[in-house]
């Protein structure tokens, strides 16, 4: 029985240390996301990332939504999708890959410093992480391109990029 | 922008994720290391190894991952801080969590934003397993 309790004892030590040193990341890191957010800089950062988007075959609308969710969460950025969604700008195949985008590779800020305090070794996880969010998505958007083709439509991934997909 | 405001309002929703995560987290952590203690991890240990190897992380392991892709990452945060792992091993059930975790859920969220669901659900496992193996050579 007292063994039981050391065990038990011994287990909420080992986890308040370690919520103590995921606090210390996480704190600072979630200030961060609120000022990003309030102060419209997130917006900007969407507005750069434009051309990045475009490189998947997505439009200038998925930018935000895009960046929302990678950067800051997926409830959140599911949040932003869905509006954009409902205003009827991007394709099953264009949401796709903002699926394929931000699944992997969403909580960014966040996630990082979590993991990171636990004592992942941060570039590995990073570049690693980047790679494989990025790639699926990549391939979809080829995909889409051939699909494109196929059908004959307009939305092909240049001209979507370059916003001449215009009629 | 009121600066003070936004700092307080990041601060406070940082206080929330952590109760979150000390709620679920504590009793994880806990568990782990009363089955560890009472010998019922090196059972998961051996059955998993040869699976977990190709990873190189441990059996037990298994159970970071099992909770990690089917409820949500704040378990195997749990898992991993009771268990004890090497910086290369926990660096590598971290990426292998990041690409695919909370499926269930993040999932059907996905699918209600519009994307094919099934596609991004198989991308995303794919990748974990794919990028566990290739670190585990790498690093």
């Amino acid at each position: 029985m007292v063994e039981f309790l050391v065990v038990i004892y011994s287990g909420v030590l080992v986890g308040l240390r370690s919520l103590a040193e995921i606090a210390a990341f996480l704190i600072p890191v979630m200030v961060v996301i609120e000022f990003l957010k309030e102060s419209g800089i997130l917006g900007k950062i969407s507005s750069k990332s434009k051309r990045v988007t475009g490189a998947f075959g997505l439009p200038g609308e998925a930018a935000l939504p895009a960046t929302t969710g990678v950067l800051i969460g997926l409830i959140f950025g599911a949040g932003v999708i869905m509006e954009s969604r409902k205003e009827g700008k991007l394709d099953r195949g264009q949401l796709t890959v903002i699926g394929m985008l931000v699944g992997p590779f969403h909580s960014l800020i966040e996630d990082t410093a979590v993991w990171v305090a636990l004592g992942a070794s941060f570039w590995p996880f990073i570049i690693t992480r980047t790679i494989f969010g990025v790639i699926p998505a990549l391939v979809m958007g080829r995909i889409n391109y051939i699909r494109s083709l196929g059908k004959g439509e307009k939305g092909s991934r240049l001209s979507l990029a370059r916003g001449t997909d215009r009629p | 922008m009121n600066v003070k405001a936004v700092a307080f309002s990041g601060a406070r929703k940082s206080l929330g994720v952590l109760w979150e995560l000390a709620v679920v987290m504590i009793p994880i952590v806990i568990a782990v290391q009363a089955l560890e203690h009472y010998g019922v991890m090196q059972v998961i240990s051996r059955f998993f190894s040869p699976m977990m190897s190709l990873f190189g992380v441990p059996g037990e392991a298994a159970t970071a991952l099992a909770m990690g892709y089917l409820v949500g990452p704040y378990l195997a945060f749990g898992v991993v801080i009771g268990l004890g792992m090497t910086v290369k091993q926990i660096t590598i059930i971290a990426v292998m969590l990041a690409l695919a975790h909370s499926l269930p859920v993040e999932t059907a969220i996905l699918g209600k934003s519009g994307a094919d669901a099934r596609a991004v659900l198989a991308a995303r496992l794919i990748s974990s397993i794919i990028a566990g193996i290739l670190l585990n050579l790498i690093l």
